[in-house]
C-alpha cells in the first residue's frame, strides 16, 4: 500500500505533481465517466438513441441548407460526408469544452466535501465525449458505405487526431478554469466560442470557398487544423499539411501552460465555488 | 513528525477573502476574514479529540483543512494515514445512480480501490438495511435510507483518521444509537477520531479537547470542565440571563395563560450563601403563585432541562403523594429543596407547570367513581398553566476535599449526584459479600 503521508500547505502542486495525481486517479476518471454516461440518458425513452439523433440532425440541417439550398460544393466528397466528418470532430471539441468547464460547478457539492484531484472532473468528460464520437463515427461509416466510398489506410492515425482534438478542448477548459473560478465571466464566454467557432472552422464549408486573403486566418484556429486532419485520415483526399504539426505543438504548449496555471489555482477552488 | 503523531498542525492560518459581489457588479469589496489564526497542535494515534467553540470560531474551517478540502493560507498540516472526512454524509452520492453504484463511487472518490470495496460490500449493504432497494436510484430513497447507506460506507471502510462534523445526530433513534456505538467503538480502537460538536455528550467522551475562539486556540486540555464553562459562555452570548446566585424572577411568559393561576415569582437561594451557588449546598426553589379562582385545587410540577432542551428531571410533590387541598383564591408558595451534591456544571432551565385536581386521580377515588365514569375523571385533572423555561440557572461544582473538579477528569453528565456510597473490605476473597 502506498504511503499515506500527506502534507497540506499553501504551496501549489506544480505541473509535475499535478500530472502525477491525475495518473494516480485514472480509475476515478473512468468511474466518473461511467457515471455520467449512465446518468445522461436516465429516464429517457430513446436512451443512447439521442447520441445518434444529435449528429444526424446536425448533418441533415447543414447539408440541407448549405449543400442543397445554397448548393455549396466541396472537393472530392459528397456534401453530407464532408459535414459529418467535420461535425464529429467539432462536437467532440464542443462537448469537452462545455461539459469540462461546467463539471467543476456541477460537482461543487462534492468538491466542498471530499478531497480529491478536481482536474479529473473535466478529464472524465473527455471519455464521455469519446463515446459520443464513437457513435458519430459509426454513423459516418454507414454513410460511407451508402456513398460507396472507401476509408483510407491513414485511419491508423486516429489516436493522433484524437489527441489533437482533446488538447484543443482541454486547453480552453484549463485556461478558463484557472482564471474564472473567482470571476465567472470567462465561463460565459465559452458558449460563444463553441456557438460561433463553428463558423470559423471548415465544418460545413470548404476552405476554397473562402476568399484567398482570409485563408491564412484559419491557421490561427487550431480546430481548423484538427477538422482537416480528420478528413485527411478518413478519406485520404487532401495532402498532408505540415502546418498541422506546428499548430499541434502550439496548442499543446497552450494546454500545458493552462494546466500549469490551473494547478497553481486549484487549491483555492473549494473556497470560491 | 514523530511516529505516533498522526496529525500535526503547525502555525496554521486560513484567510478568506469575502467578496460581497452583487450580480452585475463585478467589483468585489474584498475584505479579509482570518478564519484560523496561527493554530498549532498535534494529535496522536488512537486519540479521540473534540473540537468546540462558539459559532464562527473556525471549527469547521479547521476540519476542512484537516481533510484537505481547503488548503492553508500559511502554515502546514501533516497527516499520517487515510482520512475519512464525514463533513456531510452522502456528499458523493449521485441521485440518479443506484445504491450499489453509489457505494463504489463514494468509496472510490475517497481513495479506495474496487477490490477493497468489494471485500466490504456485503457488510456495508447489510448494516445499512437497504438490501431490497440497493439497485434503485438513491433519489428514490427515503432520507433515512440515504443516511443509513452513507454512514454504513464510512463505518466499514478502513480509515486511520475519522473527522466528524456534527453529522451523527441524524436519522431515527435506532440509527442514532448505531452511529454513536460505531463512533464509540472507533474512539476506543486505535483509530484517531476528531469530532467537531456542540454536544456535551460527544465531547465529554473525548481524550482531548480543543477550544477555538475567533480562529485561535483558547484551550487544549483533557479536563472536562472547560465544556461547562464553554456552555455557560455560549448561553450568555445569546443574551439569556442565567441565575448564578440568590435571586428572583418575576416576569414570565406562559405558553398556556390561564384564568385559574398566575405565576408571580420564582426565587432561587441557598441557606447561608449569598455568593455564587455551590453544588455542595442544597438549592431551594420558591415558587410563588396567585390562585385566581375558588374552584379546584392546584399542584406544581417542576421541569428541569439542559441547555439543549433535553428534560433532565421532573419533580412534583405528587410523587410522594403530597398534594395541596386548598381551593380558595389567594397567594400561595411552593418550596422545593433540590439536594446538595446533585447538579453538575451545566446550564439548567427550569419550567413550571400547574395542574388542577390531582386528588381526583387518587386510587381510592378512581375505584369509588368506577371505570365507567373515567370520563369525568379526565375532566377534572389537567394542566391549567405551563411556563416552560421560566428561568435559567447554573451551579458551581465544589466537592468536599477536592478544590478543583477538573483534576478528577470525570466524564461530563447532566447531573453529578453524590448518592450514598459505602466501601467494604471482604476478608474472604472466595465469598464476597459475606
Amino acid at each position: 500500500m502506498k504511503s499515506n503521508h500527506q502534507k497540506y500547505t499553501n504551496t501549489p502542486d506544480g505541473l509535475g505533481l499535478f500530472l502525477q495525481k491525475i495518473w494516480r486517479s485514472r480509475a476515478l476518471v473512468l468511474l466518473l465517466a461511467k457515471r455520467d454516461l449512465k446518468v445522461k440518458y436516465a429516464q429517457t425513452i430513446l436512451g443512447v438513441g439521442w447520441s445518434i439523433i444529435q449528429p444526424l440532425t446536425g448533418m441533415l440541417v447543414f447539408s440541407l441548407f448549405f449543400g442543397y439550398v445554397l448548393n455549396w460544393q466541396v472537393k472530392d466528397l459528397p456534401f453530407p460526408l464532408y459535414v459529418l466528418s467535420g461535425l464529429l470532430s467539432w462536437n467532440f471539441f464542443s462537448y469537452v469544452v462545455n461539459a469540462g468547464a461546467g463539471s467543476l460547478q456541477e460537482s461543487s457539492a462534492i468538491i466542498k466535501k471530499i478531497h480529491f484531484p478536481k482536474s479529473i472532473l473535466p478529464l472524465s468528460k473527455v471519455l464521455v465525449a469519446l463515446v459520443e464520437l464513437g457513435i458519430s463515427f459509426f454513423i459516418l461509416l454507414l454513410l460511407i458505405v451508402y456513398y460507396q466510398y472507401a476509408i483510407s489506410w491513414k485511419i491508423v492515425f486516429v489516436p493522433l487526431a484524437l489527441l489533437f482534438n482533446t488538447v484543443c478542448g482541454l486547453a480552453l477548459v484549463f485556461w478558463v478554469a484557472a482564471f474564472a473560478y473567482r470571476k465567472r465571466d470567462l465561463f460565459h464566454l465559452l458558449p460563444f466560442v463553441v456557438y460561433f467557432g463553428i463558423w470559423f472552422t471548415p465544418v460545413f464549408f470548404g476552405t476554397d470557398l473562402l476568399p484567398q486573403n482570409l485563408r491564412p486566418l484559419l491557421l490561427l484556429n487550431p480546430m481548423a487544423s484538427v477538422v482537416e486532419l480528420w478528413r485527411w485520415m478518413i478519406f485520404g483526399t487532401s495532402a498532408f499539411n505540415y502546418y498541422w504539426i506546428v499548430s499541434f505543438v502550439i496548442t499543446l504548449l497552450f494546454c500545458l501552460t493552462g494546466m500549469y496555471f490551473y494547478s497553481r489555482k486549484e487549491k483555492d477552488f473549494s473556497d470560491y465555488l | 513528525m514523530s511516529r505516533e503523531e498522526v496529525i500535526k498542525v503547525t502555525h496554521l492560518s486560513k484567510k478568506f477573502t469575502l467578496s460581497s459581489t452583487s450580480v452585475g457588479n463585478g467589483h468585489s469589496m474584498g475584505h479579509e476574514l482570518l478564519a484560523l489564526n496561527d493554530v498549532s497542535f498535534s494529535i496522536g494515534k488512537g486519540e479521540s479529540v473534540g473540537i468546540f467553540g462558539l459559532n464562527g470560531s473556525g471549527k469547521s474551517t479547521l476540519l476542512k483543512v484537516l481533510s484537505g478540502i481547503t488548503k492553508p493560507s500559511t502554515g502546514s498540516v501533516e497527516i499520517q494515514g487515510r482520512v475519512a472526512s464525514i463533513l456531510d454524509i452522502g456528499a458523493g452520492f449521485h441521485p440518479e445512480l443506484s445504491g450499489h453504484e453509489n457505494i463504489f463511487l463514494n468509496a472510490q472518490l475517497m481513495g479506495f480501490t474496487r477490490k477493497e470495496i468489494e471485500s466490504k460490500y456485503d457488510e456495508i449493504v447489510k448494516f445499512s438495511g437497504v438490501e431490497r432497494f440497493i439497485n434503485e436510484p438513491v433519489k428514490n430513497y427515503s432520507n433515512g435510507m440515504y443516511l443509513r447507506l452513507a454512514f454504513s460506507i464510512m463505518a466499514h471502510l478502513d480509515f486511520d483518521i475519522y473527522l466528524f462534523d456534527e453529522v451523527m445526530h441524524v436519522g431515527d433513534a435506532g440509527f442514532m444509537l448505531k452511529t454513536q456505538q460505531k463512533i464509540q467503538a472507533l474512539s476506543e480502537s486505535d483509530r484517531t477520531v476528531v469530532i467537531v460538536s456542540h454536544n456535551l455528550n460527544d465531547l465529554g467522551n473525548c481524550d482531548k479537547l480543543i477550544e477555538l475562539n475567533s480562529g485561535s486556540i483558547k484551550n487544549i486540555t483533557s479536563q472536562k470542565d472547560v465544556l461547562s464553562k464553554y456552555i455557560i459562555e455560549s448561553v450568555k452570548q445569546n443574551d439569556i440571563d442565567i441565575m448564578t446566585k440568590e435571586g428572583a424572577i418575576t416576569s414570565f411568559q406562559s405558553n398556556r395563560p390561564s384564568a385559574k393561576v398566575a405565576l408571580q415569582q420564582v426565587r432561587l437561594y441557598q441557606e447561608n450563601n449569598e455568593a455564587a451557588f455551590r453544588s455542595s449546598l442544597p438549592l431551594l426553589a420558591e415558587i410563588s403563585y396567585e390562585k385566581l379562582s375558588d374552584k379546584d385545587t392546584l399542584d406544581v410540577i417542576l421541569v428541569v432541562s439542559d441547555s439543549t432542551g433535553t428534560i433532565i428531571f421532573v419533580s412534583t410533590p405528587l410523587i410522594k403523594g403530597m398534594m395541596s387541598d386548598a381551593s380558595d383564591a389567594g397567594m400561595y408558595r411552593a418550596i422545593c429543596e433540590l439536594p446538595a451534591d446533585f447538579f453538575s456544571t451545566n446550564i439548567y432551565s427550569a419550567g413550571i407547570t400547574f395542574v388542577k385536581n390531582a386528588a381526583s386521580l387518587k386510587n381510592a377515588d378512581l375505584q369509588a367513581t368506577g371505570a365507567g365514569e373515567l370520563g369525568t375523571v379526565f375532566d377534572q385533572y389537567g394542566v391549567v398553566a405551563s411556563y416552560s423555561k421560566a428561568l435559567y440557572f447554573s451551579v458551581e461544582v465544589s466537592m468536599n476535599n477536592f478544590a478543583d473538579l477538573g483534576r478528577l477528569k470525570l466524564p461530563v453528565g447532566y447531573l453529578l449526584p453524590g448518592f450514598n456510597w459505602t466501601y467494604k473490605q471482604d476478608t474472604d476473597k472466595n465469598n464476597p459479600g459475606q
